[in-house]
């Protein structure tokens, strides 16, 4: 199927709508893939329709359907437009990933205002964004599947206190969705990868100076299975988390990070 | 120790109660907070301390605005000396991020805001005496069976920024850790959390201000990145707010 955006979008086989915030790459991506590959037809959100084009293409050219949406997820209005287009093309949302992240690590005493802004409002607040955007219609559908992201560095981590402050906030807010929106058959989870060779650690390991290799070399010393992850087993886990062998799982942060040595 | 500390976020239960405690234990104490224009004068804090007890005076900012606290915090500098404490109390409400609600974000984040300027604006003034001590208390602002659940979001940021900051901080002689209510836990089941009567008959701003006391001290130097929840009782009454003095900040009450 060539499907790409807006009106253009058929759906032959769909098993249900899924959205995916910071798809147009990595473990968004990846997990866009996963989700229609499992039927569902698939919202790939990014910051500018631009940016989601290549998932688009690998998901339609896989024989799925999928349309591109460009939205700033820390922005509440956008976020509102976005559901709205997504409904109008693709129709209700039943699962939602929200993937969309940043990261300006800083030690403390040198974090300027805006790095803890941008990360808390792109990585805690586009969460909250989208969950309170979908959850009035999958209470309406009689159930729903979310998946937050959250990470291992919620556990805290010298140089990201924003990051990790704002992921501990999503587990958190996790926890609390899953209990208000229970008893509507919506399950809230999240999944807190580990290190996952994508874009961002790459842009990670150029900012340091650190050669890539090396860079993961490293980083695979700190896993229990001496390697990093791949995006696509993190889509796994989300898809696992968005099925329906799931149902009676919720409120739960899911470590997916290979193991402590 | 040094004797200076300020307290953010006094205008909860849990904030004035580790207020008093520090003046108690002859610590000057510099509350800053918003103008709220309904609540305690540090003359009521102060209220029944020994002769011994230090000096309380508000500072009013606004905690979260960088700008704003840098100043109080340089007012504070001038009336009392370098800080070398800092409590800040944040409120743990509902985001209403959630199915009913439509206020977004909100709560979350600005509590965390709080934790983030506070703590880096103090700890410039504590890097530099190469020790100190901050902690941070969350304050259920919810109560009966919607207190753990609208607690989540706030308690887990605190718990990772106080984790986090506590491993920067450490090679300056700064420790970080953070107090929260057992009821709170994301462990505790909310079937017998806030709604019950839970732990000791202590209420929990006293409870609070026992181990913060004990956080504050040289004898806890080797404590940092700690989460410690205290089993003392909710307590169910809105909590009364700091009241900035009419000379803004520059007067100085002392038993």
């Amino acid at each position: 199927m060539t499907a790409t955006t807006g009106a253009e979008v058929r759906s032959s086989r769909s098993a249900g709508v899924a959205v995916v915030t910071g798809a147009g790459r990595g473990i968004g991506a990846a997990t866009a893939r996963r989700l229609s590959a499992a039927g569902l037809s698939v919202a790939v959100v990014d910051r500018t329709e631009l940016d989601t084009a290549e998932t688009v293409a690998a998901v339609t050219a896989a024989g799925g359907t999928a349309v591109g949406v460009g939205c700033d997820v820390a922005l509440a209005d956008e976020v509102d437009a976005a559901v709205r287009r997504v409904n109008e093309v693709l129709g209700p949302v039943d699962v939602l990933v929200n993937c969309a992240g940043v990261t300006r690590d800083r030690l403390l005493l040198t974090m300027g205002d805006d790095d803890w802004d941008t990360v808390m409002d792109v990585n805690f607040g586009g969460t909250v964004h989208w969950c309170r955007a979908v959850a009035g219609q999958m209470k309406q559908g009689g159930g729903g599947r979310i998946v937050n992201f959250s990470s291992v560095a919620a556990d805290g981590n010298a140089g990201q206190a924003n990051y990790a402050a704002a992921k501990a906030a999503v587990s958190g807010f996790t926890r609390t969705l899953a209990a208000e929106l229970g008893p509507y058959g919506v399950t809230v989870n999240a999944v807190a990868p580990g290190f996952v060779a994508t874009p961002m650690v790459d842009e990670l390991a150029e900012r340091l100076g650190a050669d890539r290799e090396a860079f993961l070399a490293e980083a695979a010393t700190r896993s229990a299975l001496g390697r990093v992850g791949a995006a696509e087993e993190i889509g796994e886990v989300v898809a696992f988390l968005a099925g329906s062998a799931s149902g009676y799982v919720t409120g739960q942060t899911l470590v997916v990070d290979g193991g402590r040595p | 120790m040094t004797r200076v500390a300020v307290v953010v976020g006094a205008h909860h239960a849990p904030g004035a109660a580790c207020a008093r405690r520090l003046l108690e234990r002859g610590l000057d104490v510099a509350l800053i907070g918003e103008d709220r224009g309904d609540g305690m004068h540090p003359g009521e804090l102060l209220d029944g301390l020994p002769q011994t007890a230090g000096r309380c005076a508000v500072f009013p900012a606004d905690p979260a605005d960088s700008a704003s606290f840098a100043t109080a915090l340089g007012r504070v500098r001038s009336t009392f000396g370098r800080t070398g404490v800092l409590v800040t109390c944040v409120g743990a409400g509902p985001d209403a991020a959630s199915a009913s609600g439509d206020a977004g974000p909100g709560a979350t984040r600005a509590a965390l805001r709080t934790l983030f300027v506070a703590g880096r604006t103090a700890a410039g003034d504590m890097v530099g005496g190469r020790w100190g001590r901050i902690v941070n208390v969350v304050a259920p602002v919810v109560t009966g069976e919607d207190a753990w659940r609208e607690a989540q979001a706030v308690l887990a940021g605190v718990t990772a920024f106080t984790r986090s900051v506590a491993l920067e901080l450490a090679p300056f002689g700064i420790t970080v850790n953070c107090v929260a209510p057992a009821a709170l836990s994301p462990h505790e089941r909310p079937s017998v959390g806030p709604a019950a009567p839970h732990g000791s008959g202590v209420p929990y701003p006293q409870a609070a201000a026992d181990l913060t006391e004990h956080l504050v001290s040289d004898a806890a130097a080797a404590v940092t990145g700690q989460q410690g929840y205290v089993t003392g009782r909710l307590f169910a009454a809105a909590p009364r707010a700091p009241h900035a003095t009419s000379d803004r900040g520059t007067g100085v009450g002392k038993r």
